[in-house]
């Protein structure tokens, strides 16, 4: 784990480094405080977090991508709670990462190697992407090696290793596909990745993180997933701008229609906001600007475990049942279990009047004043079993 | 009739269950309906107050939760105006929660009186156990469908009723359960937040839980439709004012001439025993 001191990394604290970038020290704290925001703290822990970043030397980190679409380096990119820049060059020291490093090759090897090999225990391993694991992992190699193999040797010696984006979380999407893609906590043993799931994670919540790993030295709090609470403890729906409306019963009938130009719920266009748990409708994207359901989609669930199976479809309140070949709704089973037992129901009904007619028909006066009825042309089925001496004295 | 000196295990003890109060408030409330109920020679007192109350609470609950959960799942009203204030869902959900809480007290009730009630609310005689209810089961089953001239008669249910219960109870338990879950789904503090853990172990997590709970529904409205037929049915076939006997509790019935009474169906033993009883199982 990390000593006192903090992440050794590259040159200079970091906030020397910011000083160096022209960043000023009003940005920096309106960064912390943004953070204290993300991380759900009171106010008054932003002068602790002012004090152990401006204490902190840069932490080193590498970002491993495997299978994946690089939506989560995208993200990254769109991030300007730090910007990209401060992110990436003055508040991390980046050592290695695929898509935006300089160094190609045997040398970005090297980074990566000298990484794991100097500062075992001391460095952050974040990993975007599923791990193939069909056939030993030969469905994506780097520099002649598994991604199975990478995973294994980097996040084992990592201070702390961080999942993002759904993929690295449980497979992701392509854990559907052939070449069984699993998340890092599934393939690697005695590694409690920090998850961040999402398609794609927020940056924002990378970011605190991190500040909350700088800060107080440990994993910020998570749930039964390995995720954070501060981002994946609240139902979107409960957040939700468009809750109002919920409440009030103003719903969106159909794409286009005069509730979707109102702004009403998107519950029943199929919106998963209550069924997913995260910050989106806080953190927002694209520099704060939007989120899908502000932008008048409903939530697909992206941050739900499996979602890509299991909060589909998309565009319907309830996933849909699936049987031994046949994709049908609940709704449609419910109707023909009713209409089943409604049919059946009727023609029994009418299977017993045409009985009692039959027996009226057959109905003569005893001699001593009582009805009875002529033997059947059948054997009796009430005869000599339980209740058939009474059936006989009550007919 | 039963003394503290009969073991636990015998079933002679099972009215002993009751709490004093209990037992003497039903004393009075009995009584009472007997005296006033102008029932004819030989009615028998056969569902007991709580098992009226219980049912018709259900009933009620179950319509209610049927009709607030349709709109839950597809809100199929329209707010007065767009401009207004309107609290249409919060209430619905707020009755659907509230009548879900009833619900849940009539069933625990029941369940309840499952073990204390008299020998016709008793499990033993609804949930078929022995080869003798399984023999009246099958009797059931084959005058339904049409094997048979007349249903097996019975002072209580009928086992393929019971087995019919047995199963609409798992149900019910089961929405129930489904029902916590969502609640605490949404609450996921304090005691209910464990209830948000459960969900993680279940496969498609919390979208599978909303659509069980949904479908299970419709199996009610199913046998809501057979429930009602067959009652009328057998009130019919037998006239033993069966359909009034869940207002009243009597039923215009010989208790000696019915199978669970003379013990041909093997009747819950040292309950309430009847001469008929004693000699039961026969099998």
């Amino acid at each position: 784990m990390v000593d006192g001191t903090g992440f050794p990394g590259g040159a200079g604290t970091l906030v020397e480094a910011l000083a160096a970038r022209g960043v000023s020290r009003r940005r920096f704290l309106q960064f912390c405080s943004a953070m204290t925001a993300a991380l759900a703290l009171p106010k008054s822990y932003t002068p602790r977090i002012v004090a152990a970043l401006s204490q902190q030397t840069r932490p080193t980190v590498v970002w491993l991508e495997f299978q994946d679409c690089a939506g989560n380096t995208e993200s990254l990119l769109r991030s300007s709670h730090p910007d990209v820049a401060q992110l990436v060059i003055e508040i991390l020291s980046l050592n290695y990462h695929e898509t935006i490093m300089a160094a190609a090759g045997k040398q970005a090897e090297q980074n990566l190697d000298d990484v794991v090999t100097t500062l075992p225990g001391q460095y952050v391993a974040i990993v975007e992407g599923s791990i193939p694991t069909a056939e030993n992992g030969v469905y994506c190699t780097i520099a002649g090696r598994t991604a199975l193999d990478i995973v294994n040797r980097v996040t084992k010696s990592a201070a702390v290793t961080i999942a993002v984006g759904d993929c690295a979380w449980d497979g992701g999407f392509v854990s559907l596909g052939p070449t069984q893609g699993k998340g890092v906590g599934q393939v690697v043993s005695g590694v409690s990745p920090i998850n961040m799931g999402g398609c794609p994670h927020n940056s924002v919540n990378l970011a605190a993180v991190i500040v909350h790993y700088l800060t107080f030295k440990s994993a910020p709090a998570l749930d039964q997933f390995g995720r954070p609470l501060f981002a994946y403890g609240h139902l979107i729906h409960d957040q939700c701008e468009r809750r109002s409306h919920f409440d009030a019963g103003r719903f969106v009938e159909q794409w286009g229609d005069e509730g979707a130009r109102n702004g009403w719920c998107l519950y029943k266009m199929g919106c998963k906001g209550p069924a997913t748990n995260y910050n989106c409708s806080i953190a927002r994207w694209n520099d704060e600007t939007n989120w899908p359901i502000g932008a008048g989609h409903g939530c697909i669930g992206c941050a739900a475990p499996a979602f890509w199976a299991q909060m589909s479809p998309f565009y319907s309140r309830l996933p849909n049942v699936q049987m031994i070949g046949v994709d049908t709704t609940a709704q449609t089973i419910g109707l023909v279990a009713i209409g089943g037992v409604a049919a059946l129901t009727a023609v029994h009904g009418v299977g017993v009047i045409a009985r009692m007619q039959r027996n009226r028909r057959r109905a003569k006066v005893a001699a001593d004043g009582t009805v009875v009825l002529e033997p059947p042309p059948g054997p009796d089925a009430g005869a000599g079993t339980p209740g058939g001496a009474a059936a006989g004295g009550t007919n | 009739m039963a003394g503290t000196t009969i073991p636990a295990d015998d079933g002679a003890a099972a009215p002993a269950k009751r709490p004093d109060w209990l037992r003497r408030r039903l004393d009075v409330l009995e009584s009472s309906e007997e005296a006033e109920g102008g029932i004819g020679p030989g009615a028998v007192y056969v569902w007991e107050l709580p098992v009226r109350i219980t049912h018709w609470a259900i009933v009620i609950t179950i319509v209610i939760l049927a009709v607030t959960g349709a709109y839950i799942h597809g809100p199929f009203l329209v707010p007065s105006s767009p401009i207004e204030a309107s609290t249409q869902m919060a209430s619905i959900r707020f009755i659907h929660e509230l009548s879900a809480i009833v619900f849940t007290v009539a069933i625990g009730l029941r369940f309840y009186w499952g073990f204390v009630g008299n020998r016709y609310a008793n499990w033993r005689a609804i949930i078929p156990h022995n080869r003798a209810q399984l023999r009246c089961l099958a009797e059931m089953g084959r005058y339904y469908v049409f094997l048979r001239r007349v249903p097996v008669p019975m002072t209580g249910h009928n086992l393929l009723a019971g087995l019919a219960y047995t199963v609409v109870s798992l149900i019910l338990f089961f929405q129930v359960a489904t029902g916590m879950i969502l609640f605490g789904w949404i609450i996921n503090v304090g005691p209910a937040a464990w209830l948000t853990t459960i969900v993680a172990w279940i496969p498609g997590n919390i979208q599978t839980v909303r659509m069980l709970h949904y479908l299970a529904t419709f199996l009610f409205i199913a046998f809501m439709i057979h429930h009602v037929y067959s009652a009328i049915l057998v009130d019919i076939e037998e006239r033993n004012g069966v359909m009034t006997s869940i207002f009243t509790g009597f039923k215009n019935i010989r208790a000696d001439s019915t199978a669970d009474d003379l013990g041909l169906c093997n009747p819950p033993q040292g309950i309430e025993p009847t001469a008929g009883g004693a000699d039961a199982p026969k099998a």
